[in-house]
C-alpha cells in the first residue's frame, strides 16, 4: 500500500473524461483514455485537454496561455520527464442529503472512489500499456458486503493492451464491462439495475475495433471471487457495445450483455445508445435499455429502463446538467420511478470537478393497495479531484 | 488699327486666362504636395483657394479626387463618398454601370475595369465598411460588400479585400445574433405530476390527507421572442391523462384511473448563455387541472379542480429537426415534470 501511494507521487497521471465530451467534438474514448471505452486513467492527450479546454481559468492570469496549462497537466502540475510510466490519484466524495424537504433530513458524506493507478506504456506510438488501480473505500463509506461493512481495499483495474494497428486492440485483465453509455453516476438506474456500478470491472478480454466513425467491443468477463463484489455481482459472461456516428457529432448504439452469477441467477440485457452535440459545447445522453433476470428463487422479471443526462453549456467550464431517470422494476407490474435532477456541473480548474444537484424521485404505482408515496428530494453535492 | 487692338484685347484675355490657369495649377499641385505630406487640412485650403468646392459643376475632377481622398484621411466618410461619386459619374459613368450590372448577374470575368477606378471602388469599400461598423447600419455593409467583392474579383489588392469582407460578415453575423425574432412552435410531450389533497368528512369536518400522481400527454404550443442571446416565450399545453390517488393508508382511500385533465400555461425568460441551440428558460407556470376523483358518501375533496402558480425551469434543445425540452415545477403543493419535443416553424 505505502510503495504504491510511494509510486505515485514520484510519477504523473491522471483519471476522468465523460461521454458527453461528444459536446467537444469527442466521439471515441480512446482519443483520451487508454481503455478504448472509457474510464481510468487518461492518457497525455486527454490530461492536456482536460486542462486547455474542458476546465475554466478561474483566477488563472491571462498571462498564463492555455498550452501552458496544458504543458503543466502532469502530477504535481508538472511535465512529465519520461514517457513510460503514467501515475495518478482519483479521488470522488459526495454529499447525499436525502429528504431535504423534511424537518429531519438524513446527511451523510460518502468516499465514493480513492484510486490509486499507475500506468506503463510502451512501443513508438504507446501500443503497449499496462495498468493497475487500487481502490480504496474507506469503512465510513463502504457497504456491506456479506454482513460485514469494513475498509475495502482492492483491485480497481489491471490490465494489459495491445495494439497492433491503431483501429484494433486487445486488453486482458480486469477491466469495466463495455455496455451502454459509461456515465460516472453509480447510482443510476442504467449503472444499477445493469450490475454496471462502480465494482463491476471484472477479469477478462476485450477486443475492441474502432475508427472515426464507429466503435465496437466484445468482452468475455469473470468477476467471480472478486472481494468488492456482492454475490449477484460476481457474475461471468459476454457483452458488447457498438456505436456508430450516423452524422456529424450524432451517435447512436446498442449493446448488450449476457451473464450469470455464482448462484446460477441469470442476466441478459440490452441497450439502446444515443449521443448528440447540440450547440457550441452542449450535449445530450439517452440510454433505454431492458434487463431479463432470470433468477434461480423468483423466476423471470424484466426490467426497463431511460437515463438521460443533457449538458447544457454556460461557459467554459460550467453546465446545467438535467437528468431524467425511469425505471420499472418489472415491467409486469404498474409500478414506476421517474427521476429527475437539474444541476451544475463546474470545473473551475483542471483536477477539480464540484457538482450540485437536486433530485426529485416520484414512485408511481397504480396498484390500489400501496398508498402513493410522496416526492422525495435529495440534494447530491459532489467533488472529484484528480492528480 | 483695328486689327492692332484685336490682338491686343486676344493676347491680354489669354495671358489673363494662362495667368489664373497656371495659378489654378500651382495651387493643385501644392495640394498634392501637401496630401503627400499628409497635411490633408491644408490640401484642402490650398484647393479652396482656387477652386469653387461648394458648387462642383466647374472644378476639374482631379481636384475633386483629391478632395475625396483628402477626406477620407480626414475621416469625413460621407463627404469623400459624395466626391468619389462625382469621379465615377464624370469619368466612369458608362463603365461603373456595365460593371454593377455585371456584379448582379454573376461575374466580372468579361468586364475590364480600369485600375484608376478599381482605386475609387476600394476606397468606397473602406468608406462604407467605416461607416458600417460605427453605425451598423446594413446597407452600408452591402455597399461595402459590394466595391470589395468587385476588388476581390479583379485582383485589385484582392487579399485586403478579402480580409475586409470577412471582417463585414463577422460583424454582420453579429448584428443577425442581435435581433430578435417571433417563431411559433408546437409542443407534444408527457406530463407527470403529484399533488397533495384533502378528504373531508362532511360529518365532523375531520380531514385525511390524500396524494395524487398523474400522467397525462400534453399537446400545445407557443410564441417565442428571442435573439441568439436571450428573449421571453409563452407557452401552454392542454392535457388528458389518469391519476391514482389515495390516503396514507390506502384502505381509507384509494383510487386508480382517475380521469384528470386541465391546462398548462408559463411564461418567461429565455436564456441562451453558449449556443443559440441551447437554453434555459426560467418561468412562471400557471397549472390547472381538474381530476374525477370519487368523493364517498358524506365526504368531498375540495380543489379537485384548481388553478396554481409557481416556477419552473427547462432546457430546450434544438436538434436539426425537432426540439427537446425538459421542464421541472413546483408550484406549491404540486411538482411537475415534463418533457417534450417541439416543432418550431
Amino acid at each position: 500500500m505505502q510503495f504504491i501511494i510511494l509510486i505515485t507521487i514520484l510519477f504523473s497521471g491522471s483519471a476522468l473524461a465523460y461521454p458527453n465530451f461528444i459536446s467537444k467534438g469527442y466521439h471515441a474514448c480512446l482519443t483520451c483514455h487508454y481503455n478504448p471505452f472509457g474510464n481510468g486513467p487518461l492518457n497525455d492527450y486527454g490530461r492536456a485537454v482536460s486542462a486547455s479546454a474542458i476546465a475554466d481559468r478561474l483566477l488563472i492570469p491571462d498571462s498564463v496561455t492555455d498550452e501552458q496549462l496544458a504543458e503543466s497537466s502532469g502530477f504535481l502540475f508538472s511535465k512529465p520527464s519520461q514517457k513510460y510510466l503514467r501515475p495518478s490519484i482519483d479521488y470522488r466524495g459526495m454529499q447525499l442529503d436525502r429528504g431535504i424537504d423534511q424537518d429531519d433530513p438524513d446527511r451523510r458524506y460518502i468516499n465514493m472512489q480513492i484510486d490509486l493507478t499507475l500506468t506503463a506504456k510502451f512501443g513508438k506510438k504507446d501500443n503497449y500499456i499496462a495498468t493497475f488501480t487500487h481502490g480504496i473505500v474507506p469503512d465510513n463509506s463502504a457497504r456491506p458486503i456479506n454482513g460485514k461493512t469494513e475498509e475495502l481495499n482492492y483491485t480497481r483495474e489491471a490490465y494489459v493492451g495491445y495494439r497492433p494497428v491503431p483501429s484494433f486492440g486487445i486488453y486482458v485483465g480486469k477491466m469495466d464491462k463495455v455496455f451502454g453509455i459509461r456515465v460516472p453516476d453509480h447510482n443510476a438506474y442504467s449503472r444499477q439495475a445493469t450490475n454496471l456500478s462502480q465494482y463491476s470491472a471484472s477479469s477478462g478480454v476485450l477486443l475492441h475495433y474502432g475508427e472515426e466513425k464507429f466503435d465496437f467491443g466484445v468482452q468475455y468477463f469473470d468477476g467471480e471471487g472478486d472481494i468488492e463484489k456482492k454475490d449477484n455481482e460476481q457474475t461471468t459472461g459476454f457483452t458488447s457495445t457498438f456505436e456508430y456516428s450516423i452524422f456529424t457529432d450524432y451517435r447512436i448504439g446498442a449493446s448488450f450483455l449476457s451473464e450469470e452469477d455464482i448462484n446460477q441467477n441469470k442476466k441478459n440485457m440490452a441497450a439502446f445508445i444515443f449521443k448528440a452535440k447540440v450547440g457550441k459545447a452542449s450535449s445530450l445522453m439517452l440510454e433505454t435499455g431492458q434487463i431479463n433476470n432470470e433468477l434461480v428463487s423468483a423466476g423471470e422479471t424484466s426490467s426497463r429502463y431511460i437515463f438521460m443526462q443533457n449538458h447544457l453549456n454556460i461557459k467554459r467550464g460550467m453546465n446545467f446538467l438535467f437528468t431524467y431517470q425511469y425505471f420499472q422494476a418489472d415491467i409486469e407490474k404498474e409500478s414506476e420511478i421517474y427521476m429527475f435532477a437539474p444541476g451544475i456541473q463546474y470545473y473551475p480548474w483542471q483536477r477539480v470537478e464540484l457538482r450540485a444537484e437536486i433530485q426529485n424521485q416520484r414512485v408511481v404505482d397504480q396498484d390500489t393497495n400501496t398508498p402513493v408515496a410522496a416526492d422525495s428530494w435529495s440534494f447530491l453535492g459532489q467533488v472529484h479531484l484528480w492528480f | 488699327m483695328v486689327l492692332k487692338l484685336l490682338i491686343l484685347i486676344i493676347l491680354c484675355s489669354s495671358t489673363s486666362l494662362f495667368a489664373r490657369t497656371s495659378g489654378r495649377s500651382m495651387q493643385l499641385q501644392l495640394a498634392q504636395k501637401y496630401y503627400k505630406k499628409k497635411m490633408y487640412v491644408k490640401s484642402i485650403i490650398s484647393l479652396k483657394k482656387s477652386f469653387n468646392l461648394k458648387r462642383t459643376k466647374s472644378t476639374p475632377t482631379p481636384v475633386i479626387q483629391l478632395l475625396a481622398l483628402n477626406y477620407l484621411k480626414l475621416k469625413k466618410y460621407k463627404v469623400a463618398s459624395r466626391f468619389f461619386h462625382i469621379v465615377i459619374r464624370r469619368s466612369y459613368r458608362e463603365k461603373h454601370a456595365e460593371v454593377l450590372r455585371s456584379l448582379s448577374s454573376g461575374g466580372l470575368s468579361d468586364v475590364e475595369v480600369p485600375q484608376k477606378l478599381l482605386r475609387i471602388y476600394y476606397h468606397l469599400g473602406q468608406i462604407y465598411y467605416k461607416i458600417f461598423f460605427k453605425t451598423k447600419s446594413i446597407p452600408y455593409y452591402r455597399a461595402s460588400e459590394k466595391y470589395f467583392k468587385i476588388c476581390e474579383e479583379k485582383e485589385h489588392l484582392d487579399d485586403n479585400a478579402s480580409e475586409y469582407i470577412d471582417s463585414l460578415a463577422s460583424v454582420k453575423t453579429l448584428i443577425d445574433k442581435k435581433e430578435f425574432s417571433g417563431k411559433w412552435f408546437a409542443t407534444l410531450g408527457t406530463l407527470n405530476w403529484q399533488e397533495k389533497l384533502e378528504l373531508i368528512d362532511s360529518t365532523n369536518g375531520a380531514k385525511t390527507k390524500l396524494l395524487s400522481n398523474a400522467k397525462a400527454l400534453c399537446v400545445g404550443g407557443g410564441y417565442r421572442y428571442t435573439n441568439a442571446y436571450h428573449g421571453i416565450e409563452i407557452s401552454s399545453c392542454f392535457y388528458s391523462g389518469s391519476a391514482n390517488i389515495s390516503a396514507d393508508n390506502a384502505a381509507t382511500y384509494s383510487q386508480d384511473g382517475v380521469a384528470v385533465s386541465g391546462f398548462l400555461i408559463d411564461s418567461g425568460y429565455v436564456f441562451k448563455p453558449y449556443s443559440e441551440k441551447v437554453a434555459m428558460i426560467f418561468s412562471i407556470p400557471l397549472f390547472y387541472r381538474d381530476g374525477e376523483y370519487a368523493q364517498p358518501d358524506n365526504f368531498s375533496i375540495p380543489g379537485k379542480g384548481q388553478l396554481s402558480a409557481g416556477l419552473f425551469v427547462k432546457a430546450r434543445y434544438e436538434l436539426p429537426v425537432i426540439d427537446l425540452i425538459f421542464s421541472l415545477g413546483n408550484m406549491g403543493s404540486t411538482n411537475v415534470l415534463m418533457l417534450q419535443t417541439g416543432y418550431t416553424f
